[in-house]
């Protein structure tokens, strides 16, 4: 009886591992409110473009094409960054679909902070 | 007396002859298994070698450059970003990257894990010369297979570099 139960016990933590292995966690995305009102004052043109999701290259704005917003960030000098901080860079390039760009627009007008954090895979969510 | 020695001498050669024929059958067994596990090595072996000629290479080291550039850009960039980067420029065409190259690394990895499942492979042989590969490939390539595969053949698709990567979730 005993044993039966630790097998089961057994399977159930094997299962529990295989299932926490194959889910990937994206990370919060960190990104520069001065990039997401660009995105806003332009949503038209990112907008029209066929394709869904969209990719963004988000200093770039309002370059829309994203060879040539790829090409002009190259040729943009680099963000100074604060040493002093552990945190991550702010990202760059975001990939989206036009149901979530306009939750994340929503979220970034609704807070003051020049870095607003979000997590990719809830922007539509509470 | 001289039945009952019959006797026992016959039953001494019955089981003398079973000993002999199970310890016959279980070389036989190992020679089989050796055969096997020879004839997997080498199976395994040339499919591997696949990898490093004709096509498959030339998308190996297209992705290679197309991961460099893309990085060269600004070092900031995150291995994510840099995959959203190649799904994008692949999909416009302005990477030299082809579509067909990414399809065709992941049938390579779909079809080694045909080949394990045909029992033709070993996967731990396989794993070992290919799990580090696999793992870069997943982690670059993920958002253009995902562009590119049919209305809900991702799954599929991916399956093949899912199984040989070293670490799936990580990238």
């Amino acid at each position: 009886m005993l044993r039966t139960h630790a097998t089961r016990l057994l399977a159930l933590a094997a299962f529990a591992n295989v299932s926490a292995t194959n889910t990937v966690h994206a990370e919060d995305w960190r990104l520069i409110r001065s990039h997401l009102l660009c995105i806003e004052e332009n949503i038209e043109s990112y907008l029209a473009t066929p394709n869904d999701p969209i990719t963004i290259v988000l200093p770039a704005c309002p370059i829309v094409d994203f060879q040539e917003a790829l090409e002009q960030l190259a040729e943009a000098s680099l963000v100074t960054r604060d040493l002093t901080t552990s945190q991550p860079a702010p990202r760059t390039i975001i990939s989206i679909s036009r149901r979530e760009l306009n939750c994340l627009l929503q979220k970034a007008a609704a807070k003051e902070l020049e870095v607003i954090e979000v997590d990719p895979e809830r922007l539509c969510g509470e | 007396m001289e039945n009952k020695f019959l006797y026992v001498a016959g039953k001494s050669c019955e089981i003398i002859s079973a000993l002999v024929l199970s310890v016959g059958l279980v070389f036989a067994y190992l020679g089989y298994q050796a055969e096997r596990s020879a004839d997997q090595r080498r199976f395994t072996f040339e499919f591997s070698q696949q990898y490093y000629v004709g096509e498959l290479q030339a998308a190996r080291l297209s992705l290679r450059n197309e991961v460099r550039e893309i990085a060269n850009v600004r070092s900031e960039l995150s291995n994510d970003e840099i995959a959203i980067a190649i799904a994008a420029r692949t999909k416009s065409g302005n990477s030299k990257l082809t579509e067909q190259q990414v399809l065709a690394v992941s049938d390579y990895f779909n079809g080694a894990e045909r080949c394990v499942q045909a029992q033709l492979c070993a996967s731990e042989i396989f794993q070992r010369l290919h799990a580090e590969e696999a793992s870069y490939i997943r982690c670059f390539l993920e958002p253009t297979l995902k562009a590119i595969s049919l209305e809900g053949g991702f799954a599929a698709t991916i399956r093949g570099l899912e199984k040989f990567s070293s670490d799936p979730s990580s990238c």
